[in-house]
């Protein structure tokens, strides 16, 4: 383990032995971190489908999923869930992403049993009555309707489907609009079929209980549900190599131009994987970041950037978000761009630089014990995307023992200039006469 | 210097039993700095919030924006460091900080390991006693501030929100955006904000909170050995905005031909943070438009009507008197401004029911502790205390207080805080007035 590390763990309690973890026989994965400086818990549940388990026509499946889970049990109607839970003090939300779909209550401890009965109810007890579906199929089509008339949203969501020409990652999470009109209450059904059961699931339980009252509780309301292993199809691979560049340009009713470009980047199953964090860092994280200088300060071109590795498991993009001043300048910004790209392949980048990114690092993950809310997240995304909770510390390790010739390699080798996506974002082109 | 910190131990009482013991030591320096300070030895972390009671209200005219550029240009140089020095210094201990302005206050925050705790404080101190706000920083900043407000314009919400305030508040501060306007934002100086920031960044007006892995007695020495030496100012807070609530509903329409969807903003006067009937207030606003599954708002427009994904209503909380504020984003605009109209004028007629009430008791009494469980929130709300002036013992007060306040209490908050059919609107889609249920109502150009 790394000096800082060791550090880190010596003046903070080691998360691990924080941490307990047991499965039922039926497949339920569970997590439990203590932490007793209040009486309050965050009781989470999480299933292994998200946008990346949908096929062509069907997505935002999941998504339409979540919101009828909210609705009728065999003995909750619609309503319930959150007069139950408001009525307790407690905090409550379900959302979906590519990997998962998560549910959770931030709830009183001595209210915690009230979380159980109605997750445990949604895990197996579902009832998806037609009408109730009409009605909340007009919900999520309103949701949709949100992002389409946010111009970023509407970049986003066409770059990442020119980034991916094969991979779930084109889709987005809440289903194109077309699939989004045409969901039916029997795709929900079957769906919730499929996925939702406690060998799919993973749960997670942070906050103050003691490990004897988690899984006693756990198995009481869990313990007798019926659990079905589920295959999910490994798409790691699939997504074709880029050659060249993709461009997209969108012209929208925006005053500010929008520039995104990106890479791809390896996923979880390379050696280097973990790299790519670093070198969004070095690139974009802070004022003294290469890009921050070279177009905010220095050529003064753009009024912000951002850098971000993108991958959560499979193979994903290294995006470069850029808010050019004008139109004009675009060309000459994306030069700048890859003329710094280029310099990190060809010139190590500085102790500074590096260490700069790792003392960051390793204070977010001391920060993020603060709410045991996050904390739940990290634990439930990290079991479900890697395999294994213990990943997200093994992944700090690495970033620790992260080298400048390793920054090096991972942009040698990943970090090519000539293969990009690109998308822009401009005001509507006036008319003329 | 003091022997011994004063402190406040604070029970957070839940409906049934005292949940957690929560110790605040509030103290202040000679020249009027107050100090807070609650250590939790959880985790090694430290969390700063530095906070000015100026905020945006006390901008001068024509001038919007200043306080929000003089909180970012507090990072971005001093009388020793340049703004790249402040954040080398800053991200190579992985401190997480920004700075920033409301209504009611700026603010600055840290977020540091124990072992910096001296490097964080010396950094702290020089930029809120010695910023240099130099030219080409501010001319970067107001560039990118200018640039940030243009997106937002670029969002419809912004758009209705923003023409609301405007014509709500017109002649108040409060009528433009929070960071300033494309019109008012070119005319700051840098001047301006040097002058801002001694007007209203002194000790008399500012106060600190320290949250975490800390000795409190050493924090106070640190601050008192940084800040005893600042000297006080007299302090000047500005007029409440003056309203004209309109006979009947004022209408303005902004066609988006090319929006599938329609935004709806209305709203009317609220309510200032020292109301008497506050407590009461937002429970009614709870139960009327809070949560979008179960208030009533949300059950008869999203829930039984499949109307829309977000609808609710709400009162600023301001020191000065804000706004009622109800939004929906909708295909069906008619339906949706039929069902809101109607939920309003019910609970301003006929109130609400003794149910409806408990409930709305027990999630803001149960939700309460959650909100104290982690740093950031500790430093949170120990800083709404004190901009508000509720005072340390409202964590005990206010659970005891939403518990005691009766159905005829919140029913009175309806009747005095809501004017049905009163309501300065905003509406902007692809629809037309004809397809509007607004028969009597006054459209504005």
């Amino acid at each position: 383990m790394s000096p800082l590390l060791v550090f880190l763990f010596a003046i903070s309690e080691p998360i691990e032995s924080r941490i307990y973890e047991f499965q039922l026989k039926n497949g339920l994965h569970v997590m439990h971190y203590v932490d007793t400086s209040a009486p309050v818990v965050s009781f989470n549940v999480y299933y292994r489908v998200g946008s990346y388990d949908e096929q062509p026509g069907h997505t935002g499946i999941s998504h339409m999923l979540e919101h009828m889970s909210f609705k009728h049990t065999d003995i909750y109607k619609p309503g319930d869930f959150d007069r139950i839970l408001d009525s307790v003090g407690a905090i409550n939300n379900g959302f979906t992403s590519t990997y998962y779909t998560g549910y959770y209550e931030n709830i009183a401890r001595d209210h915690w049993e009230v979380a159980l009965k109605l997750e445990a109810a949604r895990m197996a007890k579902c009832i998806f009555l037609d009408s109730e579906f009409v009605t909340e199929h007009q919900v999520v089509a309103e949701e949709r309707r949100l992002g389409d008339n946010r111009p970023t949203s509407i970049l986003w969501e066409q770059f990442e489907a020119t980034a991916f020409l094969a991979h779930p990652h084109r889709n987005p999470t809440i289903g194109w609009s077309d699939d989004v009109a045409n969901f039916t209450v029997a795709k929900v059904r079957e769906w919730y079929r499929r996925y939702y059961n406690p060998a799919n699931a993973v749960i997670v339980v942070a906050g103050a209980l003691q490990p004897e009252e988690v899984k006693a509780k756990i198995e009481k309301y869990f313990g007798r549900l019926k659990g079905v292993p589920v295959y999910r199809t490994d798409y790691y691979n699939i997504e074709p190599s880029l050659i060249g560049e993709r461009r997209i340009t969108l012209h929208k009713r925006v005053s500010v131009p929008s520039l995104l470009i990106g890479f791809p980047t390896p996923g979880i199953r390379d050696s280097l994987y973990f790299v790519g964090d670093v070198v969004a860092a070095i690139l974009g994280a802070g004022r003294n970041s290469r890009l921050y200088k070279t177009l905010v300060t220095d050529s003064g071109l753009a009024t912000a950037v951002s850098v971000w590795n993108s991958m959560e498991r499979d193979p994903g993009v290294m995006i470069i978000s850029v808010t050019p001043k004008s139109e004009s300048l675009i060309p000459r910004i994306e030069n700048l761009i890859y003329a710094e790209l280029k310099r990190m392949t060809k010139e190590p980048a500085t102790e500074r630089e590096l260490t700069r990114v790792k003392n960051q690092a390793l204070a977010n993950y001391i920060f993020a014990r603060d709410d045991i809310s996050d904390i739940a997240w990290l634990l439930a995304t990290s079991q479900i995307t890697t395999g294994s909770w213990r990943h997200f510390i093994q992944q700090m390790d690495m970033v620790e023992k992260t080298t400048v010739d390793q920054v090096q390699g991972f942009c040698q080798r990943y970090i090519n200039p000539e293969r990009r996506v690109v998308g822009i974002l401009l005001p509507e082109k006036k008319e003329t006469k | 210097m003091k022997s011994a910190l004063s402190a406040v131990t604070i029970a957070l009482i839940t409906t049934i039993n005292v949940l957690f013991a929560l110790t605040i030591h509030r103290d202040s320096l000679t020249n009027g700095l107050v100090i807070l300070i609650c250590e939790d030895q959880r985790l090694p972390m430290v969390d700063i919030s530095f906070n000015c009671r100026s905020g945006a209200v006390c901008e001068p005219e024509g001038k919007a924006g200043v306080a929000s550029l003089c909180a970012d240009m507090l990072l971005r140089g001093t009388r020793n460091l340049s703004a790249d020095s402040l954040a080398n210094i800053l991200d190579f201990i992985g401190a997480q900080y920004f700075s920033g302005a409301d209504f009611d206050r700026s603010y600055l925050y840290l977020r540091i390991l124990p072992k910096d705790l001296t490097t964080g404080f010396d950094i702290l101190t020089e930029v809120i006693r010695q910023p240099s706000f130099p030219e080409d920083e501010f001319t970067r900043a107001r560039e990118q501030l200018l640039f940030s407000l243009r997106r937002s314009y670029d969002y419809p919400s912004f758009v209705v929100s923003a023409e609301f305030d405007r014509i709500l508040f017109k002649g108040h501060r409060y009528a433009l955006p929070l960071r300033g306007d494309t019109s008012t934002i070119p005319e700051i100086s840098r001047e301006d904000l040097i002058t801002f920031h001694k007007n209203h960044f002194v000790p008399n007006n500012c106060f600190i909170v320290v949250v975490g892995a800390v000795n409190p007695t050493d924090v106070y020495s640190i601050i008192k050995e940084k800040f005893a030496d600042w000297q006080p100012a007299p302090i000047n807070l500005p007029p409440p905005p003056d309203f004209n609530l309109p006979e009947k509903t004022r209408v303005k329409l902004i066609p988006r031909p090319d929006m599938n969807q329609t935004y709806v903003y209305f709203g009317h006067p609220g309510i200032a943070a020292s109301a008497e009937d506050l407590i009461p207030t937002r429970l009614m606003s709870y139960i009327l438009g809070g949560p979008p599954l179960s208030s009533r708002m949300g059950l008869a427009v999203r829930e039984y009507g499949g109307l829309a994904y977000d609808v609710r209503c709400w009162f600023d909380r301001r020191i000065l008197t804000g706004a009622f504020r109800a939004t929906v984003q909708t295909a069906k605009p008619h339906e949706a401004i039929e069902k809101m109209f109607t939920e309003i004028r019910k609970i301003y007629q006929s109130g609400v029911k003794p149910k409806e009430l408990l409930a709305a008791q027990n999630y803001f009494t149960g939700s309460f502790p959650l909100s104290y469980s982690s740093n950031r929130g500790k430093v949170d709300r120990i800083a709404e205390l004190e901009i508000y002036r509720f005072g340390t013992d409202w964590l005990e007060i206010f659970p005891k207080n939403v518990r005691s306040t009766t159905l005829e209490q919140v029913n009175e908050s309806a009747r005095k805080r809501l004017f049905p059919d009163r309501y300065i609107m905003v509406i902007m889609g692809n629809v037309a007035q004809e397809q509007l249920p607004l028969p009597d109502v006054e459209w504005l150009e």
